[in-house]
């Protein structure tokens, strides 16, 4: 079962947080087809939100196809998005704490790792589109 | 909502019900005693040479009592309007209460009128267990009492109406000034003042008084305008509550009031070293009092009535063939007075309910 | 003052409709000529400084104060004495008022007592889950505890209509999140419409979906969150170009080089000499409290002849 968080201070609305949460965690593999999401009250009452914020994140994630409600019951995974590249995350992973190790061995501090990584990340996404 | 008023009215049912066991208590063992005492000794001391003793001792036993109990008779419906009925509604408002209250499923109506029953029936028991404790009590002395009008406000019946009066008062007060202190200090006075302006100008009319008119005959028995001799031999009779005893000339013209001569029945009040003009311009009668000796003259001295001169005044005085007009109200009606006066208290109750319902609904 | 209402598709009933309502007293006008339609199965926000009206408004939405002029209705109908309109409205009051000296299960019982669509289950449900001693007099509760014990009232008597006058103001961090759990599940849980007033905007901006914006005894705004966050922009220019066109400014602030607009518009933002961003609920509510002030000093020194 996930377990929802939101981070008021993101800038992000929150029911995009609950969805991109949702994301993520089918990504991971967290989530798989057939796992049950928590209710709207379940979420509601550990977060204290609106739940039409719950509400509207569920509705967007059987929009793309991802869960589907039924009625009653709850509403459920409907599809894995973890897919081949999965198998690729354990060994990624690894590399990715062994840089880790090194960027603070050779002295670099969070906010530079984290410009470092933003940098890295932002002129790879461009390069990948075009 | 009757269940709930009688859950916040609970603490005070109980310290009711504690202080009247006190009471009852208290009232008991010195009330056998005093009707033991009465029965023996008092009520058939009209044989005996020393009944007049024997009957002063009595009535002087056990005084403080006495005095606790017609006190208590007459304040016990006053701290029950404060106490109880003030803090009622009051109390809703300075808690803020009222905003939960108002906002159940009940009308404000239903509310108040749960509220109002809950002490009402509280108050009305209260009051007619102590006054029925009280008048048993006090019953060897009130049958030595000349008139069971003098103990009126604390006997039998009218204390009911008196306790109810005064929490519904408590209660309209408390809802119109929502402090409860306040309101408790407003319902004391004004329930004070609402007993004495009912006592003294209605309730002698609950009927038309009596009449009674006798040959004013100095000499008088008291100085201070009391109830002359005369009304004991076959007019309004010793138990008599008197209304007014008024002086009349032999035409029928009102010389006095009280008993005497003058407004204040100041004949019995003389100026020293003045001949008495007196009898409202109906003549001149000589003064009982001595001019003081020369060398006092002038001076405040008040040397007191001389015999030879009183009678002279008296003899003069009655050659005028002054009247007494007595009103009054016999003590048989004592009891129709009892439920008249009951019945203007619950009167007055149920207007002020009415009133409060009214109220409460307007906000 | 223009009140204006922004929706967020249709809405077929209101749960509290006002018509230029006004509340006077001796001294001070509380509620200045206010007009809303709040829509039905809501959590709705009001906020507001101190002393902006909001009490007011909530007490005459609940029935305990009436007004001095225009109207109000509440799920349709004008609030009365009536009880078959008190059991649909609830009314937590602030500084949440209960009996002293009675205790937990005193008030439990009495709910049932007076209310006719009483759960008394889940009125037990949620004393055990609050964990609170049914025997425990209200008078020597936490002020969490006491607000929880308000909120089981209010919930448990089934209402169509939920009223809370600054619920929270008084608690602490944890017991401030806690009140809002249980409200948001009866929200999830029951089809109940809330009003709750706040002068936090950080709890608003977490529960609230409408938003009434309410200052200086009158209504700013008033909208669907969403939709007052989509139309409100903060635009960044030049310090000497003129606002874009079809803008409402709110709120402007200069410096010498640099103009700072909080605008409300219907469309995009055309004018490409200014940066367009987005702004977040706090800010908004800030700009609006801001105009409102500024309006009324405006008006009073009107009045006063200068």
């Amino acid at each position: 079962m996930i377990e929802f968080y939101i981070d008021t201070h993101s800038g992000v609305p929150p029911y995009l947080q609950l969805s991109q949460q949702v994301r993520r965690a089918l990504k991971l593999g967290v989530l798989e087809q057939g796992d049950q999401l928590p209710t709207v009250k379940e979420v509601v009452a550990r977060l204290a939100i609106n739940p039409n914020t719950v509400s509207k994140a569920y509705r967007e994630l059987e929009h793309e196809g991802l869960v589907a409600a039924r009625v009653g019951v709850g509403t459920f995974v409907a599809k894995s998005l973890s897919d081949s590249s999965l198998a690729a995350h354990g060994p990624l992973r690894h590399d990715l704490e062994q840089w880790m190790l090194a960027a603070r061995r050779a002295g670099l501090d969070d906010e530079s790792i984290d410009a470092l990584i933003r940098e890295c990340f932002r002129s790879s996404s461009g390069a990948v589109l075009s | 909502m009757i269940w709930f008023s009688w859950r916040q009215f609970r603490t005070q049912t109980i310290v009711a019900a504690g202080i009247l066991v006190v009471v009852a208590i208290v009232f008991g063992i010195t009330g056998l005693h005093l009707h033991h005492q009465y029965d023996t000794v008092v009520k058939h001391c009209a044989s005996h040479a020393d009944c007049g003793s024997v009957t002063s001792a009595f009535q002087s036993s056990d005084h403080l009592l006495q005095h606790f109990v017609q006190a208590g008779g007459i304040l016990l419906p006053a701290l029950l309007g404060a106490f109880w009925g003030a803090p009622l509604v009051a109390r809703e408002f300075e808690s803020g209460t009222f905003r939960l209250a108002w906002t159940q499923s009940v009308s404000r109506t239903t509310w108040l009128m749960g509220k109002f029953a809950v002490v009402a029936l509280a108050a009305v028991v209260t009051s007619a267990l102590f006054t029925a404790m009280a008048t048993w009590w006090a019953t060897p002395f009130d049958h030595l009492n000349n008139s069971p009008f003098s103990g009126f406000d604390a006997r039998d019946i009218v204390p009911i109406g008196y306790a109810l009066f005064a929490v519904t008062l408590g209660a309209a007060i408390g809802l119109l000034v929502r402090r409860t202190v306040a309101a408790m200090a407003l319902t004391f006075f004004s329930f004070a003042g609402v007993r004495i302006l009912l006592t003294d100008y209605v309730r002698p009319h609950f009927a038309t008084p009596l009449r009674y008119v006798t040959a004013f005959i100095a000499p008088f028995q008291s100085s201070s305008g009391g109830a002359p001799s005369a009304i004991t031999k076959g007019g309004p009779g010793a138990n008599a509550w008197i209304l007014t005893d008024t002086t009349l000339s032999r035409t029928g013209k009102v010389i006095g009031q009280n008993g005497g001569i003058g407004p204040n029945g100041e004949f019995n009040v003389d100026s020293i070293g003045h001949h008495r003009d007196v009898l409202g311009g109906l003549g001149i009668c000589p003064n009982r009092f001595p001019s003081p000796p020369a060398h006092l003259a002038g001076q405040r001295i008040n040397i007191g009535p001389n015999p030879a001169m009183m009678r002279a005044m008296e003899t003069c005085i009655n050659s005028f063939h002054l009247q007494s007009l007595f009103t009054y109200q016999p003590a048989s009606r004592f009891w129709t007075f009892q439920w008249y006066e009951l019945a203007s208290y619950v009167v007055l109750s149920a207007l002020l309910t009415s009133l409060s319902v009214w109220w409460v609904r307007r906000r | 003052m223009l009140s204006v209402l922004l929706g967020g598709g249709p809405k077929l009933t209101s749960v509290l409709t006002t018509e230029a309502l006004t509340k006077r007293y001796r001294r001070k006008t509380a509620l200045n000529d206010c007009t809303l339609a709040l829509p039905e199965g809501r959590v709705v926000g009001l906020v507001g400084p101190n002393g902006s009206g909001k009490t007011t408004l909530l007490n005459l939405a609940a029935g305990l104060l009436s007004p001095t002029s225009g109207s109000l209705k509440v799920l349709g109908e004008a609030p009365s004495d009536d009880p078959k309109h008190l059991e649909r409205v609830s009314f937590v009051a602030q500084d949440t008022p209960v009996y002293s000296a009675l205790t937990v299960e005193d008030h439990v019982s009495y709910g049932a007592h007076v209310n006719p669509r009483w759960d008394r289950d889940l009125a037990e449900r949620r004393i055990e889950d609050l964990g609170l001693d049914p025997r425990q007099r209200a008078g020597k509760l936490s002020g969490g505890q006491r607000s929880q014990l308000a909120l089981t009232l209010a919930i448990a008597k089934r209402p169509e209509f939920l009223i809370l006058d600054e619920p929270v103001a008084a608690l602490d961090p944890l017991a401030r999140r806690e009140f809002l759990q249980v409200l948001m599940e009866t929200v999830a849980d029951q089809h109940v419409s809330v009003v709750l007033s706040s002068h936090l905007v950080a709890d608003v901006e977490r529960v609230c979906d409408y938003i009434v914006i309410l200052v200086s005894s009158r209504v700013q705004i008033a909208g669907d969150v969403d939709d007052l966050l989509a139309t409100h922009h903060r635009l960044i220019g030049p310090r000497d170009a003129d606002a874009p066109t079809g803008q409402v400014v709110i709120e402007s602030s200069y410096t010498d080089r640099q103009s700072m607009l909080i605008v409300r518009s219907d469309g995009p933002v055309a004018d490409p000499g200014w940066l367009v961003e987005a702004i977040n609920l706090e800010d908004l509510v800030l700009a609006y409290m801001g105009q409102g002030r500024r309006l009324d000093r405006g008006v009073s020194a009107d009045s006063s002849g200068s």
